[in-house]
């Protein structure tokens, strides 16, 4: 008997290089732990499919990230941006690094106020604000940026009936370079129309302009769009001090710094691509300090940074269950995790890595999902070794948007676990039952069977 | 029939009669050294069994599929019956 371990018998044709089409491989070829944790018996004791998030990981980010603005600047404060990941775990964990909440509708900030978060610490975006809930937040004291005339109209009547001037945000869109350009969302810079707001809001006399945001977009490889984005809202801050006497305290940047994820266009890893974090820190504070504020009223810098901070901190482990070869030849594999717990899986080349290699060759595989839908494609293309049925994969980064895009279609979403700073582990969201789906529907009694 | 395939003992195939280069496993390599040698597809099974620590219905399995892959690869001809799985 040989003393080699047996490797499944495979045959891979050359097709030029075998690694051409996938851009470099991924870092290593598995990865049986998390912070010392071993994947194998969390899928033991949770199921599969497992989101897995560390604390140790999300804590290390976020004073990264803050550090690398700190550095810079004085006045930074960052706000949490619920929707790129409202666990109650991560929240926690983003405030107690001192993180405000960033909201973008009544649903969210009522979540915020849930987590602790007070009034005067949340910033209120979006395109529509409910009536009852522009009203609390105004008369709460809450960061409200404001996205169109008739947004400013209500928040006006507001002030009027609490009988007081309020301060208040407005949220700008402009051109910075990047495509697509969020344009839909607040006063244009370019056409005029953000300054006829700014007057129409001075001239009102309910309203107080308190700061200025603007969010450029999602996933930005180019740190200099945010140093043209700050020195524009910089100099119009200077233009409203010198017009209207008042200064601009806040000039909030919004979110949108890439992840060290791929997407599927860039040909390089995301880890060797996307910029690092000190890059948009220093583009930013560059535009600021350069801008001419006279040093008492230099503007506190709002951000409100989602994917970036959270990404990385959050892996999906999943199972094999079947092996499959299409009808041109191609292999796949299908895993029990889908696109409708991993929506980023239509930006993102993620990793897909075997929680144990047991060797043999790798060959260019595509990972479906388990759901019975074209569209369920993890991974059109990633190279794996062989893999039986009940193997685990680590799919990742999957920390940011998943979770609050997830969605129960055909399949229940699965656990959530959080690997704390010691080792230890929690569930912080079970797996869904069917009730959980079923508990907000009424059958008409001429359905029911008696 | 094998007469246009040189595999070397690392697995590298090439088949001289349309130019095409593939990397086989060592257990592919084992299996399409047999075939070349003059096994019978039935035959392989024993093959893994004798040499690795594995079930007799994984090795059918296995064989199973790669001589399917093979077939696909135009690799054998198309008659060639797959063995059973068990
Ligand atoms: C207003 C606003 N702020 C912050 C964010 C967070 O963006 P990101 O996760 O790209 O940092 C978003 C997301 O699109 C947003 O719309």
């Amino acid at each position: 008997m040989s003393h080699m371990p047996y490797v499944k018998p495979t045959i891979i044709q050359h097709i030029n290089s075998l690694a051409n089409k996938h851009g470099r491989g991924p870092s290593r070829h598995s990865l049986e732990r998390i912070d010392g944790v071993s994947l194998t018996e969390l899928l033991e004791r949770f199921g599969s499919p497992l989101f897995v998030f560390s604390e140790r990981r999300l804590r290390q980010r976020v004073r990264e990230v803050r550090r690398a603005f700190d550095l810079r600047y004085p006045k930074v404060q960052f706000a949490w941006s619920y929707k790129t990941n409202y666990l109650d775990a991560i929240c926690m964990v983003m405030h107690d690094e001192g993180a405000w909440a960033e909201v973008v509708s009544e649903v969210e900030y009522e979540l915020a106020l849930r987590n602790g978060v007070p009034p005067t610490q949340i910033l209120f975006n979006g395109p529509y604000k409910p009536l009852p809930a522009l009203k609390n937040a105004l008369a709460d004291g809450s960061k409200v940026h404001l996205d169109h005339y008739d947004e400013l109209y209500a928040a006006e009547q507001i002030a009027r009936e609490l009988g007081r001037k309020v301060p208040v945000t407005l949220r700008l869109n402009m051109d910075t370079g990047v495509h697509p350009r969020w344009d839909r969302f607040g006063f244009n810079l370019d056409n005029g129309e953000a300054l006829s707001a700014i007057r129409r809001l001075h001239a009102g006399g309910h309203l107080e302009l308190e700061g200025l945001h603007c969010h450029v977009g999602t996933f930005i490889l180019d740190p200099q769009a945010y140093g043209r984005a700050a020195a524009r809202l910089a100099q119009l801050a200077i233009d409203v001090r010198r017009e209207t006497g008042v200064p601009v305290r806040t000039l909030d940047l919004g979110g949108g710094f890439a992840s060290r994820a791929t997407l599927h266009a860039q040909y390089a890893p995301g880890t060797d691509s996307t910029p690092p974090v000190d890059d948009y820190a220093e583009a930013i504070a560059d535009a600021l300090l350069s801008a001419g504020f006279p040093p008492d009223e230099l503007p506190t810098l709002l951000l409100e940074t989602g994917r970036s901070m959270v990404d990385e901190s959050g892996s999906l482990i999943t199972r094999v269950v079947a092996n499959k070869r299409l009808a041109n030849g191609a292999r796949s594999v299908v895993i029990d995790a889908g696109v409708n717990v991993l929506f980023t899986s239509f930006w993102y080349r993620h990793d897909v890595l075997p929680v144990v290699d047991r060797g043999g060759m790798l060959e260019d595989t595509v990972v479906y999902g388990p759901l019975c839908m074209n569209i369920d494609v993890v991974r059109p293309s990633v190279l794996l070794p062989p893999l039986e049925i009940g193997d685990a994969l680590v799919v990742r980064p999957v920390g940011a948007y998943n979770v609050t895009q997830s969605m129960q279609f055909i399949r229940l979403r699965p656990a959530m676990i959080m690997i704390g700073r010691d080792g230890e582990v929690d569930l912080i969201r079970r797996a869904e039952e069917l009730d959980d789906v079923k508990r907000a529907e009424h059958l008409p009694a001429r359905f029911r069977k008696s | 029939m094998f007469d246009n395939l040189a595999l070397s003992d690392n697995g590298f195939l090439f088949d001289t009669r349309t130019g095409s280069t593939y990397s086989l496993s060592s257990t592919g390599t084992l299996l399409l050294r047999s075939l070349i040698a003059g096994a019978a597809p039935d035959g392989l099974p024993a093959v893994l069994v004798d040499e690795f620590e594995l079930d007799g219905r994984t090795a059918a399995q296995d064989v199973e599929q790669f001589l399917l892959r093979l077939r696909d690869l135009r690799l054998v001809a198309s008659d060639t019956p797959p063995t059973e799985a068990v």
